[in-house]
């Protein structure tokens, strides 16, 4: 048994799993330090957006605020944002990990998310301090060091002045440094499949085509979606699924399990914002999703029009519509059709880090290119949490997440009687 | 208010013993998982058969021999007692202290303890020939027929002559799953490669959610499996003197396709098991619209009921794969470990304040209590570890004797005299006042997240956080229409999502009370309302207040208000 005064976890990836492992951990009595490359915590799902009409959907959203939340007011969490594991070392039981990490900038001890900082910043449309998705994030605002007058050419420190609690420093330099952990949580997640990697789908040559994360993103932010060129709402509207997923000249054989539910609730949610909205659905097969899948299914299905088959090409239309082309089973040829604006449903692509972690640390990916851990490394210490496994939505990632606690507290015999 | 008494803290003596519900290898590796930790269990399970059926997972029977006959064995350990054909006939006590009457198939009963809960017990399949309108015959069989017949010596598949013609039928008449089809391709690609038979595969959707399915359907194609989907249509089956025709629609030929198999096969549904409504309603556990035992509540995601201390996993939920069931069974072992591992606690947190000597014993905060955390001894008992604190019981009390922590009376008293005093100097630029009640849960992190995204709230409108819009009770509304308010509202979750079941219901159907009161005292009903939220509704709750400050600049000031000016 491991000393228990001296246990100290190492979670790499904020998202919803490891922030979830963290909060277990923690509650189990076992130290956990987190490190999170992008500048706020929380992953991909504090992207996604509430789905309800007037009544829930259970689309999850809300569990991860509560999550959030729960991490906002937890005192023991050891948080570091723009941070990235370079290498790690196994010493005798343990690891020495080497990060790598960006100035922080807001001291999250001090700040109080007042946003005056926010307000006064000349650089907000540059991106030079940006406000995170979620008022459950803390510190709520991050300053980009590329992006900000100061950082480059040592001008301005509007910022610096103006905050009332002095928890901004714009001199932080780049940092290395290395700490010695008892095991390793590895919950680096996923990332939503890029639609440029197919050339048919011309992602890039249309305004109004946009990806599922970018609809849920714009219905998060700013409630309602309007197309891109000439800021009007789209009154036809067409869903694409499997984008990305079940492709097999991708290599990609297998479902993301969450894009049939993302997209139908948010179907559902169009319609309900706007009931004259025409949505089609082009799917291959319709998943199970979540509770109440028969009733959400049925809701759509008398809302939406579905059409077997994924479409063959797009096209510019008139109006800077899209024209796509798919197979008419009525009149057994191909036509094309005008859409406002098109989503294409992306679905959960193995997280990139996950090469880097199967060389350093010994491991293995499965065909599909996640992570999978064998019992055998859960007994030198080193689980995965959430889709750095595989695909799964917001609920099963934080079960498996509790699962992964589970696991590490049981290596470090914290769990027995 | 007089003096309040406050509960007084005791010592709870905890089990560490827990009940799991089986039949199946989700319930056998939680009781696994838990004795090797040092706990005692008790796994019981309706049915004689403990190991459940691994086809339910869409596992091959290999798969879980390993796990549940073997525990089973095990069974010389002292530390856990499995009971077959054994029922829940009564239910009580609290998270950390359940007190459970047992009964086995010989009507002997029996009172156990248990600090925890899990529900485990598997969905059960049901065959599709009463869907189909058929009868099982040599030529109409059951999925669950053709595995067993698959894996018995015994050759039915095989002919001299020509080769045998199998149709699979998925789905249609329920919906379909990963673990269903799963099986069901397993034993067509068995046909085709191994029998080789013609296999014609018939369904709506390939349900390939499921590691492994989308390579699996590839696999099938491979090995000959013809696969057909219908969008529109439902097959047609005819069965007459053991003769099997199936008819349908094929959307890509746009042509009626007859076929004449030597089986057809029908894959069961997952269903929830025929002992679960009165099984939840001993628990006190709502059931989803399935009837599976777990409550269609987001706040119940991912393994949790509405009462604390007992926990919903894998298969209770519905249908599952194997190794989700078993990342669930270690996710709730976790959260047990916490709740009972421990020892004894200290019931000290006070969040219930109960002031004897007001109390009526009328038994409404009994009845009312959606997490059964009130036992009655000649007065109420307040059981923190099953209480989450929502307040429906105080607002439900005649007598006002209980009291939530951070939100007694008087606090709430003065709240809404602050907002209609501090605000009476505005009152007279702008001309009105409202005051809403915002649900904890919903409203108040909605009304956050629109403050965050920069709605500035009127003035004029004054939020008070309830713990849940059940505590608003029918003098928190008059006190604010006497106090002055022109408008009152309350804002609490959506339908089927309040976190304490139905304060949303409670307090929408007082709202309706009150206005009925309102109409007779000569104010206009619209004064007050309802509204109802998800918490991530940042821009509804904008929407909302805006439509509600609107309603109420119309409407002018309260006819009340002059009595209420000092
Ligand atoms: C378009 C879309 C819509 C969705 N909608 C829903 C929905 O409605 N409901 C639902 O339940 N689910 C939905 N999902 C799924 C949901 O996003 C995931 O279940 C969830 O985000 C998984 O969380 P995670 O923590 O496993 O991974 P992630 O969210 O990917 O988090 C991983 C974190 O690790 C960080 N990281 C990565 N690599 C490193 C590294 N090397 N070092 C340090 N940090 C690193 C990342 O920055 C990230 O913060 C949707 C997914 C998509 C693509
Ligand atoms: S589950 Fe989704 S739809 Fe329901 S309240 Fe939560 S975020 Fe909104
Ligand atoms: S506060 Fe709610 S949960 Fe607690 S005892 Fe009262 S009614 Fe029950």
């Amino acid at each position: 048994m491991v000393d228990k005064k001296t246990d100290f976890i190492l979670i790499v990836g904020g998202g919803i799993a490891g922030l979830t492992t963290s909060r277990e951990l923690n509650s189990t009595g076992i130290t956990a330090l987190v490190i999170e490359k992008s500048p706020f915590i929380g992953g991909h799902a504090v992207n996604i957006t509430c789905k309800a009409t007037d009544r829930c959907i259970k689309c999850n959203d809300c569990l991860v605020e509560g999550i959030l939340r729960d991490i906002s007011v937890n005192e023991g969490l050891c948080i570091r944002t723009r941070t990235t594991l370079t290498d790690v070392e196994k010493i005798g039981n343990r690891f020495c990990a080497s990060f790598s990490s960006d100035p922080q900038l807001i001291d999250p001890g001090k700040c109080t998310n007042c946003g005056l900082c926010y307000e006064k910043c000349p650089g907000v449309e540059r991106g030079a301090i940006i406000r995170a998705p979620s008022p459950n994030i803390h510190p709520s605002y991050a300053i980009d060091p590329f992006k900000c007058d100061h950082c480059r050419d040592k001008k301005n420190r509007i910022c610096q002045a103006v905050c009332p609690e002095h928890a901004i420093e714009l001199d932080g330099e780049k940092e290395s440094w290395s700490k010695e952990v008892d095991g390793i949580v590895l919950a680096t997640g996923y990332e939503p499949f890029d639609p440029e990697e197919i050339a048919r789908y011309k992602y890039s040559g249309f305004s109004n085509m946009i990806t599922g994360m970018d609809l849920e993103k714009t219905l998060r932010s700013e409630g309602s979606i309007v197309r891109t060129s000439d800021g009007v709402q789209p009154e036809k509207m067409a869903f694409v699924q499997c984008v990305g997923s079940r492709d097999s000249r991708l290599g990609h054989e297998f479902c993301s399990r969450v894009c049939c539910g993302y997209a139908l609730r948010m179907g559902l949610r169009l319609v309900y914002d706007n009931p004259e909205i025409d949505i089609t659905v082009f799917y291959m097969d319709i998943q199970n999703f979540g509770k109440d899948f028969d009733r959400y299914f049925q809701e759509a299905r008398d809302h939406m029009r579905f059409l077997r088959g994924l479409p063959g090409d797009f096209y510019q239309g008139d109006n800077d519509s899209i024209s796509v082309n798919y197979y008419n089973e009525d009149s057994g040829r191909t036509i094309s059709e005008d859409f406002d604006m098109v989503v294409l449903s992306v679905g959960l692509m193995p997280g990139s880090s996950n090469n880097f972690f199967a060389e350093t640390l010994g491991l293995n990916v499965n065909e599909d290119g996640f992570l999978e851990i064998k019992e055998k490394m859960r007994d030198k210490g080193i689980v995965v949490a959430g889709t750095t496994e595989g695909p799964m939505d917001v609920s099963e990632s934080i079960s498996h997440a509790k699962r992964a606690a589970f696991d590490m507290s049981k290596f470090l015999g914290m769990v027995s009687k | 208010m007089d003096k309040i008494k406050n509960s007084t803290p005791k010592d709870i003596p905890v089990s560490r013993r827990v009940l799991i519900l089986g039949p199946g290898a989700v319930s056998v590796f939680a009781a696994r998982e838990l004795t090797k930790m040092g706990y005692e269990v008790i796994l019981i399970s309706p049915s004689k058969n403990m190991a459940g059926n691994p086809r339910v997972y869409g596992a091959e029977k290999s798969e879980t021999t390993a796990v549940a006959p073997a525990l089973i064995e095990e069974n010389g350990d002292d530390r856990l007692r499995i009971l077959p054909s054994t029922e829940i006939l009564e239910f009580g006590g609290y998270p950390g202290n359940f007190k459970i009457k047992i009964q086995d198939k010989e009507n002997r009963d029996e009172i156990v303890e248990a600090g925890a809960i899990i529900l485990a017990n598997e969905p059960f399949l049901k065959t599709g020939f009463d869907n189909w309108g058929i009868k099982e015959s040599e030529t109409v069989r059951s999925l669950l027929w053709l595995e067993s017949a698959l894996s018995s010596s015994e050759d039915c598949f095989i002919s001299q002559d020509l080769p045998l013609k199998t149709v699979f039928i998925c789905g249609f008449k329920h919906h379909s799953t990963p673990f269903s089809q799963q099986r069901a391709i397993k034993a067509a690609v068995k046909l085709a490669k191994e029998k080789k038979n013609e296999v014609l595969f018939i369904t709506e959707h390939f349900k390939v959610a499921h590691l492994g399915m989308e390579r699996l359907t590839r696999i099938a194609r491979e090995a000959g499996v013809l696969f057909v989907k219908l969008s529109e249509t439902i097959p047609e089956i005819k069965n007459k003197d053991n003769k099997t025709t199936v008819i349908y629609h094929d959307e890509t030929l746009d042509q009626k396709i007859k076929v004449e198999p030597d089986y057809l096969v029908l894959e069961e549904a997952y269903e929830a098991p025929d002992g679960n409504t009165l099984l939840a309603k001993r628990l006190g556990v709502n059931l989803d619209t399935n009837g599976f035992l777990q409550g269609d509540n987001i706040h119940n995601q991912p393994i949790y009921t509405n009462r604390n201390g007992i926990w919903a996993i894998g298969p209770a939920k519905g249908p599952v794969s194997l190794e989700e069931g078993f990342e669930e069974t270690k996710a709730a072992v976790l959260d047990i470990h916490g709740l009972v591992g421990q020892g004894d606690w200290v019931e000290a947190k006070g969040r219930v304040i109960f002031d004897e000597r007001r109390c009526g014993e009328c038994l409404t905060c009994y009845r009312l209590c959606p997490h059964s955390a009130i036992s009655f001894e000649a007065r109420p008992i307040f059981h923190e570890s099953a209480c989450r604190a929502c307040g429906i019981c105080a607002a439900g009390c005649p007598g006002d004797a209980i009291q939530i922590a951070h939100f007694i009376d008087d606090e709430i008293d003065t709240q809404i005299e602050d907002a209609i005093i501090t605000e009476c100097e505005q009152k007279k630029e702008s001309g009105f006042r409202v005051i809403v009640f915002c649900c904890e849960n919903s409203a108040v992190e909605a009304a956050r997240i629109a403050a965050f995204k920069g709605f500035k709230l009127p003035r004029e409108i004054k939020l008070i956080t309830v713990p849940c819009a059940g505590r608003v009770d029918l003098s928190y509304l008059l006190k604010a229409f006497e106090s002055g308010a022109d408008g009152v509202a309350v804002f609490g979750c959506h339908h089927e999502s309040c976190k304490s079941v139905m304060g949303n219901t409670l307090a929408k159907k007082r709202v309706e009370l009150i206005k009925g009161a309102l109409e007779e005292a000569g104010l206009e009903k619209e004064r007050l309302f309802f509204g109802s939220m998800a918490p991530g509704m940042g821009f509804e709750f904008e929407k909302i207040v805006t439509e509600m400050e609107n309603t109420i600049r119309a409407l002018g000031q309260s006819p009340l208000q002059k009595t209420a000016d000092r």
